[in-house]
């Protein structure tokens, strides 16, 4: 008894009740697919365990092709932007190619854009009739309807491959700009010319960060939603993702399937993470990225400077300003057309007005304000709380909750989505078809990020800050709110300004959690734009950039302000 | 008093023992200084004392309280033993002010917010700093912080004060300077104090008793002088400043409290104290300091305490000029005045006054 009443102080059951939290963030949706792939019923009720699902899953052509069109697309979409990316990374850090500051700004603008919008404004553009892109060929060329078209396979690979290639971009810029260039000097100094230089020395050293990245964007790839779902389903090209968003809502919806493929999902998403863990831990080995700020090597150009400039502006202007202005020029339409003089004499300002009346547009910012602040807050203290037991103590397990909270990344938004409505219409905790669910998603999904943050941070911090305030006399709670938490401050923005976007950006948490009167942003643009509202789409769509510009400038000014620059 | 009896801490699943069964004591208001170089156990007792170590065994007792103990299953947490402790990286919290800084061992007790400023005032008076209280932390020097970091010890009224190498990160002159104020604070305020560093100036300079470890052990214990004139040790000789470890066997007592050895470099008379008891043949060391040594030129006649050698080396070193003379097949380290027209290959007598020399048995442990 005298045991246990002094193992209930305020610190033992503040981070006993997080650690809880997390285990339970992140079993149940496991749990519930393994399970909800055993049944033969809906959610809810409990019938015999059962392989049937299984067995029908390996005879079904459609889950191999699945997975298949899931490789393809996930690889295809990596190497385009890793290309692009890395193209880019490498003329801004290491040439004299004009217009760095303009390169940068454009890749943060790109940031801003949601896929869902992105992949909405290509089908504005390319669409095989009504796309500007067409008309204008065939308008100038003749060549008839539908020269490009962005539906199936090919159109998924280049949209989603443009779309994403910032990540790539600032992972790449970061290791050409820590990397040491006195290795280069001395390949230089040992009689190597600038181009042996490269690629004996600069190219071997960057191999095991760009792999790295590869896989990093191959794993986004996998659970990449917005894209198939916009130009693959239309023609019934299917991947993972869409695949079971299918199963889930196309009638008659079968759960039990979906919870089957869930199960094949997992196994592609953790073979991944399997790979990249791997090639992580093996490559650390080449210690060369130190993590350090060195003042990079700039090679000179030439004569090609003219052009690599010309390559820059033009790639930026096909992944970021043209669907960035098709979006704007849509938005002011009263029905959606190509630029000509009737159309530009007709602009109007009703989409906007539409905007500031429109009850479902305002409940869905609401909505979308409530579950990203929440989401936010939770997902920044768990990962604070959670990096620090696992950085700071000797408590035995805790590497199994580093791993625990690293399973959101495992979970594809899909799965987790059906997972969260298995398992909350089946237990008495009523927060179904409510705002709670989406912010357990929220949390779960971003956990890993987070943690991430806070522990590079905490890392940084001395431990001896910690012990001082322990040995003036402050208890673990005191230490950690006073001295833990402040000194964390700048990762803890960055936890909380990404995951704040995020709930403006994906749709692929609310495609299967949001209900009437529970719509995020994301949501209501996808449904406006499957009703055909494209000048309402790209009025929301402007709006929303807007306010995601907004919420990430005003964190990146806050995290100056305390005196650290924020990473990504 | 700080009463530390058999500490035992070990680290790597029991294969590394960093700290071996240490015991010492030390007295109430007097500063006592753990030396050695590094790895040498001394921060890890350290924090032990200060609970931030939870030791394997031992005890370690805070006047009338035992704060750990493994026979009775007593750790007391480091925030309940009102310890003070500047750390060697200061440790200053970077977002908070200086006065927040101080008063934050004041807060959560019994003392009213205008108390609180009080005590955390006449803290930051005492190092000099009673000026700078709003300044945010980052914005300190060096030398600042380290002020702070001290008046941060002492401010919540400590029943000791431990000092982890708090003058490392300083340069040359601050640490002079900080040396003296940290034992003029200690003095006045009568603080027990224990105080680890691996530089010898400081130790010296600093200390009331200092202990030298090695390898986790204690090695041996004293007043500064007498680990400095008399160390008992091979160790304890060349760790605390330079010694020139001359090998013999003991011969016999003689009159006037000398003592004589015979030794490569001939007799050397010695003045023994009457604590040992060596017999005939007995291996010793001869410890002879640099600086105890004289050159003069020429060659020796054959005396007991002088012997010839060449000179090696020179190194003019502004107070003195460093000498490496070497006599048959042994270098010996002299130290002479820079005005002493010592040159290189000269041939020169060393000689050394008996009661410049200590001698200690040559057991092969040390």
């Amino acid at each position: 008894m005298g045991q246990i009443t002094r193992l209930l102080t305020w610190d033992n059951l503040f981070l006993g009740g997080v650690v809880l939290a997390v285990i339970y963030l992140a079993i149940i949706p496991v749990a519930v697919m393994i399970f909800g792939s055993l049944q033969s019923g809906l959610p809810g009720t409990f019938t015999p365990l059962t392989v049937r699902n299984y067995v029908a899953a390996f005879g079904e052509p459609l889950l191999y092709r699945s997975i298949g069109n899931t490789l393809v697309y996930s690889v295809g979409a990596g190497i385009i932007s890793f290309s692009l990316g890395t193209y880019l990374a490498w003329l801004t850090e290491r040439t004299d190619v004009r217009f760095k500051g303009f390169i940068y700004v454009s890749v943060l603008t790109a940031m801003m854009i949601p896929g869902v919008l992105f992949t909405i404004s290509w089908i504005l553009l390319i669409s095989p009739r009504a796309g500007l892109v067409n008309v204008y060929l065939n308008a100038l060329f003749g060549v008839g309807e539908g020269l490009i078209d962005p539906y199936g396979m090919a159109g998924m690979i280049f949209v989603s491959g443009i779309d994403d290639f910032y990540t790539p971009f600032l992972f790449m810029a970061a290791a050409f700009r820590s990397m040491d260039p006195a290795l280069e000097e001395a390949s230089t100094i040992a009689g190597a010319g600038t181009r042996t230089t490269f690629f004996r020395v600069t190219l071997r050293l960057m191999m095991p960060a760009a792999l790295g990245v590869w896989l990093l964007i191959f794993i986004r790839g996998l659970e990449d939603f917005e894209v198939p779902a916009l130009l693959g389903i239309p023609v019934g090209t299917y991947v993972l993702s869409t695949e079971i968003y299918l199963t889930v809502r196309r009638p008659p919806s079968d759960f039990n399937m979906a919870a089957t493929y869930s199960m094949f999902y997992l196994g592609v998403a953790m073979l991944g993470l399997y790979l990249y863990h791997r090639w992580t831990r093996a490559s650390d080995s080449y210690a060369v990225i130190s993590g350090k700020g060195y003042q990079p090597r700039v090679t000179s150009l030439g004569r090609w400077r003219p052009f690599a400039t010309l390559s820059a502006m033009g790639l930026l202007a096909v992944a970021v300003y043209l669907p960035l202005v098709v979006l704007a020029w849509t938005s002011f339409l009263p029905w959606y057309g190509p630029p000509s003089a009737a159309l530009a004499k007709a602009m109007t300002l009703e989409n906007y007005l539409w905007l500031a009346e429109d009850d479902l547009v305002l409940s869905s910012l609401k909505n979308n304000l409530i579950v990203g602040f929440a989401a936010a807050a939770v997902v920044t203290l768990f990962a604070a709380v959670v990096a620090w037991i696992v950085i700071r103590t000797r408590l035995p397990g805790r590497r199994l909750l580093d791993g625990l909270a690293f399973s959101g990344t495992a979970y594809p938004s899909m799965v987790l989505g059906l997972a969260l409505i298995w398992f909350y219409l089946t237990v008495p905790i009523p927060i179904y078809a409510t705002l709670w669910i989406l912010i357990i998603a929220y949390v779960t999904k971003r956990l890993p990020v987070s943690v991430r943050i806070c522990s590079a941070v905490l890392v940084q911090v001395n431990r001896e800050l910690e012990e001082a305030s322990s040995v003036a006399g402050a208890g673990f709670l005191r230490t950690f709110t006073r001295v833990v938490l402040p000194l964390l401050v700048p990762g803890l923005f960055v936890s909380f300004a990404t995951t704040l976007t995020i709930s403006f950006k994906a749709l692929s948490i609310p495609i299967l959690l949001g209900h009437a009167g529970t719509e995020l942003m994301p949501l209501l643009i996808f449904d406006l734009f499957e009703s055909g509202e494209y000048p309402k789409v790209a009025a929301l769509g402007v709006a929303t950039i807007v306010v995601i510009t907004f919420a990430t400038a005003a964190a990146r000014l806050a995290s100056r302000r305390v005196g650290v620059t924020a990473p990504g | 008093m700080i009463e530390v009896s058999h500490l035992l801490k070990t680290f790597a699943g029991g294969d590394v023992r960093a700290v071996d069964d240490v015991s010492f004591t030390v007295a109430a208001g007097t500063i006592f200084t753990l030396l050695g170089p590094s790895g040498c156990g001394k921060t890890t007792t350290l924090r032990s004392v200060a609970g931030l170590e939870r030791p394997d065994a031992g005890a370690i007792r805070l006047f009338d309280e035992t704060v750990f103990s493994s026979d009775a299953r007593v750790f007391v947490h480091p925030y309940r033993r009102r310890v003070g402790m500047v750390f060697q990286s200061y440790a200053i919290w970077p977002h908070m002010t200086v006065m927040q800084n101080v008063a934050y061992p004041l807060r959560g007790r019994e003392f009213s917010r205008g108390e609180i400023r009080e005590r955390a005032l006449k803290a930051l008076e005492m190092v000099n700093l009673g000026e700078l209280t709003e300044r945010p932390a980052p914005a300190l020097s060096g030398g600042q912080q380290q002020r702070v970091a001290l008046a941060r010890a002492i401010a919540g009224d400590p029943r000791i004060l431990l000092l982890d190498e708090p003058l490392s990160n300083l340069d040359a002159k601050l640490r002079e300077e900080m040396r003296g104020q940290i034992r003029q604070l200690q003095r006045k305020l009568g603080l027990t104090s224990l105080y680890v560093t691996h530089d010898q100036v400081e130790a010296l300079s600093l200390s009331d008793v200092i202990a030298i470890m090695d390898g986790g052990k204690l090695i041996e214990m004293g007043t500064p002088r007498d680990v400095y004139l008399h160390p008992r040790s091979r160790f304890a000789a060349q760790f605390v400043g330079l010694t020139n470890v001359v090998p013999g066997r003991w011969q016999a007592t003689e009159e006037h409290g000398l003592a004589r050895v015979e030794t490569p470099f001939g007799p050397i008379r010695y003045a023994a104290a009457e604590s040992e008891s060596f017999a005939a043949e007995d291996a010793v060391l001869v410890l002879i300091r640099p600086e105890n040594i004289r050159l003069s030129p020429g060659s020796a006649a054959g005396d007991s305490n002088a012997w010839s050698g060449r000179v090696a080396s020179t190194t003019f070193l502004g107070e003195f000029i460093d000498c490496e003379v070497a006599c048959g097949d042994r270098m010996v380290r002299a130290r002479v005045s820079p005005f002493h027209g010592v040159e290189e290959g000269a041939e020169v007598q060393l000689r050394v006054e008996p009661d410049r020399c200590s001698v200690i048995a040559d057991s092969p442990a040390m």
